[in-house]
């Protein structure tokens, strides 16, 4: 039976993207009327396996009892897990109602289904909102995921398996969809570079420089603006020469956009806020190894970090001054009352063999900060809200609140636990992954049971096995 | 290239030190760890909640539950009650020893007379973290850049001195097999690969051969001594082992019947990653093979489309001669309670895991009668765990080696 759909899905896969090319005019693409259909052509193959999400029933106008629903409306109901909401109460055996993509009830207990509804047992399993990465590369497409996406791409189910719902793809937060090209992106977000690094003195005064320029030709705008309301005829200031590094600093002084450093020695992380703090502008972190030296500093001038609890830095022992990194950072950060975002090493998803240090295990790196001290829901809300607010898109994802977009993932057991495995992922309210069908990972614990049996190899069989 | 003053002092301490002896610093001072948990790894797998562990001397002297325990008297009493205290971690694989700078010599494709034991830098700070994340021995082998590297060395984690740190040298030895070696330079494969190895083992084994011949008397003639030959004594003897360099089952496959069959090794699979797992009944069929396995703990097998556990298939295969090791720096050393994590993501499951980490590898090395578990008269290795050590949330909060305490998180925690 399985080689059969094996079989269906190598036939369907040399129809898409062999038999393609030839497109008459007036004839439509075929993997057009793939991307339009339902479900994706690969996801058909374990669709026997599915028992808690039945065919949507046709409509049955004369049943009175339950929520009068549109037919139109697409629901999806998730009964009987544990739903951390994240920004609010967790609620254990509870239930949660999407509507059209968007989350519509989340509730403790249990609510009726509206009819029609796509309904999932999630019976011992744990709901989280789906997670966030800051940063990635190779998950969704570059630039305009829309353009550039891959729908099929390996990596991006990879990210769904680890709980991955949204990321930043270098200039726009993008949804992880698979067989789609629609409803990627959510917003286009920049950051700004800049180098204001002790190695650099030259780039430094330079940089510097450009700030108090800047700065005084906002100031002259701000002084013709008065002058205006008295002189119609009054000459604007000149600024044909706001361009490279000082159009990156006048929209940093504008508020246009947020510095974003690579930094990890406590005296860069000072060099850097001082600038921000007498500019004025918006800095985040990356790095920031050194930073539970001098918390303050980051609290002071508001700067978010992003860390990687266990880099390793090791201590300048030629200093006289605490130095290296600690496990302890983002613990400390925290309770500095610096806003707190974890990301892995590794921003890929690795599939060569070394385990546990990229996307593929981003909870287990918020894992490692608790190891430091960090309280647990703070390290969920470091792969999670906290990204979503850096990223300017936290009134559409991070947590599970009634109006977010419906993108959760739900888990055979905590989050940071070391063998807690994704079994569904959900964005925009469709089924996104779902392990048992995909395949990667069916075979690892299957109803959470430590002694499944492995699954059958076809090449080469091994030694012993029967001919 | 730069070479600290203390280096060189224990480079010439080394040469000029022929036989290495073990550990003969005192402990007087009498310990009684009192904890919430014990996983002993010992004959009978206990699991002792609420108990006493009783140290003298830097042995373990007595284990039981609190209340059946007797705490001699003038011991120091060390109690902690919501904290586990499990084996000291043991590292089959390591290439920090001596620092993270020297970890090869590229002379020719086989350099067996090499040691590690001649470059060991003991306390340097990557043993400062592998005292952190609860490693307490290690192995530290050659690289794997060269069919035959040298032979490595069998340290604690702690230890002002090479005396002092030192287990067992030679530890093992280090061949390697396919993958690295092939880089070496241009033309060498696995035919001729497989031909060197087997070449130099014959040529040791007859100079071994020899010398035994001569030390029972049957030549007349002294056999000349060869340093290049000399460390492969204990290996024939079956006194100590091969870290064999494998991987991908079709190598491995050599490994068993060359290694461990033709010559007779105690041979630990070290890496056996890719999808090496495929020939688990070959390993089944010899009794005295160990397997463990890393830094890789994942194989993407591409023509099923499935995300392996290496550790995992193994374990399905049969094998229960079964550990982890880092391959630090690859995975840093203080990161081995993690690759036994990745084990348990990918389908292992946690209580083999642990003890893959600890128990089996001290048997691995065949210093199981000092290692490895919690039991009366071995070395008093272990540490405090505010929980399962295999969870990242969960963290080392003391580490005791040879009866001392030689890391406290409560004063600076390093991981």
């Amino acid at each position: 039976m399985r080689s059969f759909f094996r079989g269906l899905l190598g036939l369907l896969t040399f129809v898409i993207f062999f038999a393609d090319l030839p497109v008459l005019p007036g004839v439509s693409s075929l993997t057009e009327g793939i991307a339009e259909a339902q479900d994706p052509p690969r996801r058909r193959r374990g669709r026997r396996m599915r028992p808690q999400v039945p065919p949507a029933p046709a409509p049955e106008p004369e049943k009175k009892e339950t929520i009068a629903a549109d037919p139109e409306d697409e629901y999806v109901v998730i009964h009987g897990a544990t739903i951390h909401t994240v920004t609010g109460a967790t609620h254990r055996n509870g239930t949660l109602i999407c509507k059209n993509g968007k989350i519509h009830q989340v509730s403790a207990g249990r609510l009726e289904a509206p009819e029609g509804a796509e309904v999932v047992d999630a019976k011992g399993h744990h709901v989280y909102p789906g997670l966030v990465a800051f940063r990635s590369s190779g998950i969704v497409g570059s630039g305009e995921a829309e353009k550039s996406q891959d729908p099929f791409d390996l990596d991006t189910t990879m990210g769904l398996a680890a709980g991955i719902t949204s990321t930043w793809n270098g200039s726009r937060v993008t949804k992880l969809i698979h067989g789609s090209l629609e409803d990627l992106t959510i917003r286009p977000k920049n950051f700004s570079s800049i180098n204001y690094s002790y190695r650099n003195p030259r780039g430094r005064r330079e940089l510097k420089d450009a700030f108090d320029r800047v700065q005084e030709h906002l100031r002259a705008l701000e002084r013709h603006a008065e002058e205006k309301k008295e002189n119609p005829e009054a000459v604007p200031p000149e600024d044909k020469w706001i361009k490279g590094i000082f159009a990156v600093v006048r929209n940093l002084l504008t508020g246009q956009s947020t510095a974003l450093v690579r930094v990890s020695t406590m005296p860069d992380i000072r060099a850097y806020s001082d600038l921000a703090r007498r500019y004025g502008f918006e800095i985040v972190f990356e790095g920031a190894e050194e930073g539970w030296i001098d918390p303050g500093v980051l609290s002071r001038t508001g700067a978010t970090a992003i860390v990687t609890p266990r880099a390793r830095r090791d201590a300048n022992e030629s200093v006289n001054r605490p130095t290296g990194s600690s496990i302890e950072n983002a613990k400390i950060l925290h309770e500095n009352g610096v806003p707190l975002v974890i990301l892995p090493g590794s921003t890929q998803v690795a599939l060569w063999g070394l385990a546990g240090r990229d996307l593929a295990h981003l909870s287990l790196e918020a894992a490692f900060a608790v190891r430091g001290g960090l309280p647990e829901k703070a390290a969920i809300e470091a792969i999670t809200i906290e990204p979503a607010r850096l990223l300017g898109v936290s009134d559409r994802i991070g947590s599970i609140e009634v109006g977010k977009d419906a993108d959760f993932i739900i888990t055979d057991g905590d989050i940071l636990n070391y063998m807690t495995l994704v079994r569904w992922s959900f964005v925009n309210g469709k089924l996104q992954y779902d392990k048992e069908e995909e395949g990667l990972l069916d075979h690892i614990r299957p109803g959470g049971d430590l002694d499944a049996p492995a699954p059958d190899d076809h090449w080469p069989r091994r030694l012993g096995d029967p001919l | 290239m730069r070479i600290s003053k203390s280096s060189i002092l224990f480079m010439f301490l080394v040469m000029f030190t022929s036989v290495v002896g073990l550990s003969t610093v005192t402990h007087a001072e009498t310990l009684a760890f009192k904890v919430g948990k014990v996983v002993t790894f010992d004959d009978q797998e206990r699991v002792i909640n609420n108990a006493t562990v009783i140290v003298i001397d830097g042995k373990i002297t007595a284990i039981g539950k609190s209340k059946e325990i007797m705490i001699p008297a003038g011991a120091k009493v060390i109690e902690h009650k919501d904290l586990w205290l499990v084996p000291g971690m043991v590292e089959c694989h390591n290439h920090t020893g001596g620092g993270s700078s020297d970890l090869h010599d590229y002379v020719y494709l086989t350099n067996p007379g090499l040691r590690t034991l001649e470059s060991l830098v003991p306390d340097n700070p990557e043993m400062v973290r592998a005292r952190a994340g609860g490693v307490t021995t290690i192995l530290t082998i050659p690289g794997s850049g060269n069919n035959m590297s040298g032979f490595g060395t069998i340290l604690k984690t702690a230890g002002g001195s090479v005396e002092e740190s030192v287990l067992k040298a030679p530890g093992s030895l280090k061949i390697a097999q396919a993958g690295n070696p092939e880089r070496y330079f241009y033309g060498v494969g696995r035919s001729f690969m497989n031909f060197n190895t087997r070449q130099t083992l014959r040529k040791a084994k007859d100079y071994h051969l020899a010398r035994t011949e001569w030390e029972e008397g049957k030549l007349a003639v002294e056999p000349a001594f060869n340093l290049n030959w000399e460390e492969f004594r204990p290996l024939f003897r079956r006194e100590t082992v091969a870290s064999v360099h494998t991987q991908i089952y079709q190598v491995l496959m050599t490994t068993v019947k060359m290694v461990a069959g033709e010559f007779n090794i105690r041979t630990v699979l070290d890496h056996s990653t890719f999808d090496a797992w495929k020939v688990a009944p070959l390993v089944n069929e010899n009794d005295s093979i160990y397997t463990i396995n890393g830094p890789r703990q994942l194989h993407y097998d591409r023509t099923q489309r499935r995300l392996m556990g290496n550790a995992a298939r193994w374990w399905q295969g049969g094998v229960r001669k079964l550990g982890i090791n880092t391959d630090s720096p690859v995975v840093p050393q203080e990161e081995l309670f993690y690759q036994a994590s990745m084990a348990c993501y990918y389908g292992w499951k946690p209580y083999e895991a642990l003890k893959g980490i600890t128990r089996i590898p001290a048997e691995a090395l065949m210093m199981d009668h000092r290692l490895g578990s919690i039991t009366v008269g071995l070395d008093a290795d272990f540490c405090l765990w505010t929980g399962d050590p295999i969870d990242p949330r969960s963290s080392c909060e003391m580490t005791v080696i040879d009866g001392e305490v030689t890391y406290e998180a409560s004063e600076k925690r390093v991981f």
